[in-house]
């Protein structure tokens, strides 16, 4: 764990609030602070199981999402579950790990073990759980400014 | 799409009708006798050079419409690029052979079949580009994302490090 020094400098040219994370790297730690100061911790979703019994997981463990019929299907560590809400209640919710790489998928960018180019075009996914999905070659410039860290912080 | 799609085939009508009457007029000043931008045997079925022009004109526009417009099946998400590639190449090339026989474009079948050839090695060719391209990209995901999982890793381990000093 590294130091962290915590500044204040007055700007009276300034009408708003500005927050600088200043550190050599973009790493877990300057992640949990990002997100704390976003008042944003480790979100928690409560979910369906295969008994239909209520059941509450980690963001974090969550692999991906996808449409199965009217309900979402979550993949994640500890199991399968489903849910009622929309890909689109989920996209908004979900950290900045997670991207929509279709119209029925969002997947967890910190889950992802390979990326892989089919001959026939289209971009594999495997996951660290050997579970693989598809996207369109489409989605190859949106991960990488996410796994980059182009469009902001990937926490 | 469809508005781009029409928009594509709009333009592409204006580039063949360029590119075909460029191509004719070209020929026509290198062909044997008089100026002679059309094929004799559409001037024969025509009646005469100036309608022979006028339907090479639209046909090479009209060409130039489909393969233009045709571009959009790599728009179309749900498509690999292999097949969209092969549409694209297939609708060009099908539709190439009859207009270039009703034109006289070419003079023997093999001349034909040959153009169609060097077409759909040019289509492999563009394919075998982007696959390239898309491959070096998908590189550079996984480095990416390598960097990130070892970040994390390291990160894992200083946390349970200085969780065993506190206790």
């Amino acid at each position: 764990m590294k130091k962290i020094n915590i500044l204040f400098e007055t700007d009276e040219t300034s009408d708003q609030i500005n927050i600088i994370v200043r550190a050599s790297e973009m790493d877990q730690q300057v992640s949990q602070i990002i997100d704390r100061l976003n008042d944003r911790g480790v979100r928690k979703f409560t979910v369906l199981d295969n008994q239909k019994c209520p059941c509450v997981i980690d963001e974090s463990d969550i692999f991906f999402i996808s449409a199965d019929g009217k309900q979402m299907r979550i993949i994640s560590l500890t199991g399968v579950y489903f849910a009622k809400q929309t890909l689109q209640t989920f996209e908004k919710l979900l950290g900045r790990n997670f991207l929509r790489i279709s119209r029925f998928e969002i997947i967890n960018l910190k889950k992802v073990r390979k990326y892989d180019f089919t001959m026939i075009g289209t971009l594999r996914i495997e996951f660290e759980n050997g579970m693989e999905t598809w996207a369109s070659r489409r989605y190859i410039p949106q991960i990488r400014e996410r796994l980059s860290g182009e469009e902001g912080y990937l926490c | 799409m469809l508005k781009k799609t029409l928009k594509r085939a709009l333009i592409g009508f204006l580039l063949g009708i360029i590119l075909g009457d460029g191509i004719a007029i070209m020929t026509g000043l290198f062909s044997e006798g008089n100026f002679r931008p059309v094929a004799v045997t559409l001037e024969q079925m025509c009646g005469n050079m100036a309608a022979a022009f006028l339907i090479q004109t639209i046909l090479s526009g009209v060409y130039g419409a489909v393969c233009f417009g045709s571009v959009s099946f790599y728009e179309i998400e749900s498509l690999p690029l292999a097949l969209a590639s092969i549409c694209h190449c297939l609708l060009i090339v099908i539709l190439y052979i009859p207009t270039s026989l009703f034109l006289g474009w070419c003079e023997t079948i093999w001349d034909h079949l040959i153009m169609a050839g060097i077409q759909i090695a040019a289509y492999f060719m563009i394919w075998l580009i982007l696959y390239c391209s898309y491959r070096k990209e998908v590189r550079k995901l996984n480095e990416l994302q390598q960097k990130i999982q070892k970040q994390s890793q390291s990160s894992e381990k200083e946390e349970k490090y200085h969780e065993k000093e506190n206790h």
